[in-house]
């Protein structure tokens, strides 16, 4: 890609919001989008234009009733009912053993399975906005050893969350997974659970420590997919706020 | 009726079916399917329109369909309102996920060119029998600012948002310089904007 210098970040955000700008492009757009407000406000308002250019399509003939019986014969027991509730009790014994585990934790789980560049896009766009919030702190998780782990902890104390970010990091076993815990002056509190892709990264959000908790580090343990209550196996990575 | 009346008016029927989609939105989250439903009832006939466009196969269109309103179901809660509207959130999902498939044919048949171009049939436009007549009111309106675009630009905001084309390919596509596709690009969704910033504005959420 040539460098252009006549491209203004403003002329760009037409193809942003339209996923056509070439990837080096894209990259330079997404590099100003993370530092202006305005040109966000921009991108917003043209998505809101583009999203309604498709009632310019033809409608097509369609069956109603057929499409929606296939919808709730889909959903039925097959998402909500499953992949909340059970999730969400876990949680719920959770909140017993350590007060204040957020909930909304469920809410960040996967949130990196990407499926299309706009959807990357906009996660990515989200998670640069957590990682910017002025508010946010940087926790670094270590290990030793030939290529050690290491996970960023990007906490961002206003909006009570956590952007994790895992390198070097082996995917969990089938059936186990990796657990953020939360280190006070007394027993870990647990945090969301995650894995890592086949090269070792893994890009999540999830909750933040609770608001009431003198955070003085944390770790990451492996532990049964559904996540523990207490940590049962020796941290992978730990780090302390303010030190290493 | 004078032109900025009769924007008005749009804007307030746009209202009518985008407003009150936050309470369904919690509903949904709180695992309503009877809010699943009425999701569907607002957004089917956009949505479908907009997977057939790119697919231009009625199963696979309703497969999108079906799919991205599961994901929605699914995953309610990642909903936020500050990054757009219900709107946004849903045709951005179908679009991706039909472009998706539609690269995939693509890869599959090696006919790239034939599959975008299959959409160059100029703006279509006809509603079904059922329609609520805001609904067409407001799709008149877009397809007027649409055909009222410059041929050119439209061109570029069609190949780019029904077949998923970057700009370096609609320039190859065209044979045109690349710069002369960011420009067509940039002004004509700059124009959308403002002809259609009355009616996005007016939507609650």
């Amino acid at each position: 890609m040539n460098p252009d210098d006549r491209d203004e970040p403003r002329d760009l955000a037409a193809a942003y919001v339209l996923d056509a700008l070439d990837p080096a492009d894209a990259r330079a757009f997404e590099a100003q989008l993370a530092r202006s407000a305005e040109l966000r406000k921009e991108v917003t308002e043209l998505r809101e234009a583009a999203a309604l250019i498709p009632l310019s399509a033809p409608s097509v003939p369609r069956d109603d009733a057929a499409l929606k019986a296939r919808l709730l014969s889909r959903v039925r027991g097959a998402s909500a009912g499953a992949l909340r509730s059970p999730r969400r009790s876990v949680w719920m014994a959770w909140v017993g053993w350590a007060a204040a585990a957020a909930l909304a934790v469920v809410a960040g789980l996967q949130w990196f399975r990407a499926s299309s560049l706009s959807e990357q896009l906009a996660r990515r766009e989200a998670t640069l906005d957590e990682i910017l919030e002025p508010s946010t702190q940087l926790i670094l998780l270590t290990a030793t050893g030939e290529r050690p782990p290491g996970i960023q902890l990007f906490w961002n104390k206003a909006g009570g969350r956590v952007v994790l970010h895992a390198f070097n990091l082996p995917p969990a076993a089938q059936g186990r997974a990796y657990q953020l815990w939360f280190l006070r002056d007394g027993a870990p509190v647990p945090g969301g659970t995650f894995n890592s892709d086949p090269d070792g990264h893994a890009l999540v959000t999830v909750a933040g420590p609770p608001a009431d908790l003198t955070l003085i580090g944390a770790a990451v343990t492996d532990e049964p997919a559904g996540g523990s209550a207490q940590p049962t196996t020796t941290p992978v990575v730990v780090g302390t706020i303010g030190g290493e | 009726m004078s032109d900025s009346w009769r924007r008005v008016a749009l804007a307030s029927s746009l209202e009518d079916v985008d407003s009150t989609v936050g309470e369904i939105i919690s509903r949904v989250q709180a695992g309503d399917q009877a809010a699943l439903a009425e999701l569907y009832d607002r957004y089917a006939d956009t949505l479908l329109a907009l997977a057939y466009r790119i697919l231009r196969d009625r199963a696979e269109a309703e497969d999108v369909l079906l799919e991205v309103l599961e994901r929605a179901w699914r995953e309610a809660d990642r909903f936020d309102p500050e990054r757009g509207s219900v709107r946004v959130w849903l045709t951005v999902m179908v679009r991706s996920r039909a472009l998706d498939l539609l690269r995939v044919r693509r890869r599959r048949e090696r006919v790239a060119a034939e599959a975008a171009r299959s959409g160059d049939e100029g703006v279509g436009f006809r509603g079904t029998a059922g329609d609520a007549s805001e609904l067409e009111d407001l799709r008149r309106h877009v397809v007027t600012a649409l055909q009222e675009l410059p041929p050119a630009q439209r061109e570029a905001i069609e190949l780019a948002y029904y077949g998923g084309l970057s700009q370096s390919e609609i320039a190859a596509r065209l044979s045109l310089p690349l710069g002369t596709v960011k420009t067509r690009m940039r002004d004509g969704l700059q124009k959308l904007r403002v002809v259609l910033r009355p009616i996005h504005a007016g939507q609650a959420l």
